[in-house]
């Protein structure tokens, strides 16, 4: 039988075609991503209401003045080093000292028990606003028990405690970028500890999973730890400082 | 013998260059993956801060960027201005036209994920000035922001 031969499509110039596609891509793009220190601001107030006068042990304050220079609780002439230490004791108070956050200790059945109370509440009420309010605290709640589940009963920093930075209006923006750096170093420093221990792989080996291939385990690990060393820092209105 | 002489009189064949475009369209899938579009030139003089405890935004989340410097061309000023988009404005004020408008360009969905980067110079701008824009950021209740850094050595 004959059979004709099926012509070949020629494909050299798909080469090209490919290879400048190429090129205007490298030229238009750039492989640096953006990056930075997060943070979410507080919501607008109508009125702007100063922050409530907290427990002197519940607040960790640290203060650049406008030469840049650091005060960590009222210490003068610390240094950027110095602050990982201290977040370090303030977020987990190690010996239970009375100049230091109240710690606060998290177990399964407690949980269990809040979440079966605020249950019976939720089926009393009908107020839509009272249901909002139960349905946040269950939420928070169920939070803490995932944690639970993962890492085991654990203690935390009291919900009240807060690391505060205090500047001035002249301190400038590097210096204060890596306050809040070196504070977020010590938290996660703890939060690696913990990480390791329960997991077997650090804080920092979890958040750097692409976000494509990150499971929903892995999430709610990210969620565990942070729920037992939370990210609280604040910023304080400037003021002059000297 | 006379085999190996049959073959002897045949040509060379080439090399296909068939499998070339697919080569091509690889490396060419691999860069449209990893990269983003370049932002707009900067016309302010910034040096971004370095921090160690950086975190990668994700790509598909938008971004809108809010940058603070002295201009690199007098004529802006001397002092501190931010840029928006490719504008230098000396107006703190400009900063909700910005957000608004770039919202208004989203879907609600995206624009409820949208996070400001700002990017300011860490000698030149003082926090006098991310106060100001943070204040401004919250009249327009964009509350997700970000603090552009450096990379510096990873602990």
């Amino acid at each position: 039988m004959a059979r004709r031969k099926l012509q070949e499509l020629d494909a050299s110039s798909i080469a090209d075609i490919a290879f400048i596609l190429l090129a205007f891509i490298i030229i238009a793009t750039t492989l640096e991503k953006e990056s930075g220190l997060p943070a979410v601001l507080p919501q607008k107030r109508d009125v702007e209401v100063e922050p409530p006068k907290a427990n002197e042990r519940n607040i960790l304050e640290i203060l650049v003045n406008s030469k840049d220079q650091l005060m960590i609780e009222k210490e003068w002439d610390k240094k950027l080093e110095d602050i990982n230490g201290v977040v370090k004791t303030f977020m987990s108070n190690p010996n239970d000292l009375d100049n230091m956050p109240v710690m606060i200790s998290v177990t399964k059945a407690e949980c269990r028990t809040q979440l079966a109370k605020l249950r019976i509440d939720l089926a009393a009420t009908k107020s839509p606003e009272t249901i909002g309010i139960i349905k946040n605290q269950m939420s928070k709640w169920q939070g803490k028990l995932n944690a639970t589940e993962l890492v085991g009963n654990y203690r935390t920093i009291n919900p009240g405690a807060t690391i505060a930075i205090q500047y001035d209006k002249g301190t400038s923006y590097g210096q204060y970028l890596s306050v809040r750096d070196r504070i977020m170093s010590g938290l996660n420093e703890l939060r690696d500890e913990l990480a390791m221990k329960n997991f077997g792989v650090t804080y920092a080996a979890l958040e750097s999973i692409r976000a494509e291939v990150k499971t929903e385990e892995d999430k709610a690990k990210i969620k565990a730890v942070r729920e037992v060393y939370p990210q609280k820092i604040i910023k304080l209105p400037a003021k002059n400082v000297d | 013998m006379s085999k190996f002489r049959q073959n002897k009189s045949k040509e060379m064949p080439g090399v296909s260059t068939a499998s070339l475009p697919d080569i091509v369209f690889t490396v060419l899938a691999f860069f449209v993956v990893v990269s983003s579009m370049k932002q707009s030139d900067l016309k302010v003089e910034l040096t971004k801060p370095s921090a160690k405890e950086i975190i990668q935004l994700d790509k598909n989340e938008e971004i809108d960027y809010v940058n603070a410097g002295i201009p690199k061309n007098p004529a802006f000023g001397t002092s501190v201005r931010l840029q928006l988009d490719d504008q230098v404005v000396p107006n703190f004020l400009k900063i909700r036209e910005f957000i608004v408008l770039r919202r208004n360009e989203r879907s609600q969905a995206k624009s409820d994920k949208a996070t400001v980067s700002i990017k300011a110079d860490k000698d030149d701008v003082d926090m006098d000035v991310i106060d100001k824009i943070e204040n401004e950021l919250r009249e327009v209740d964009a509350l997700r922001i970000n603090y552009s850094t450096q990379k510096e050595t990873k602990r």
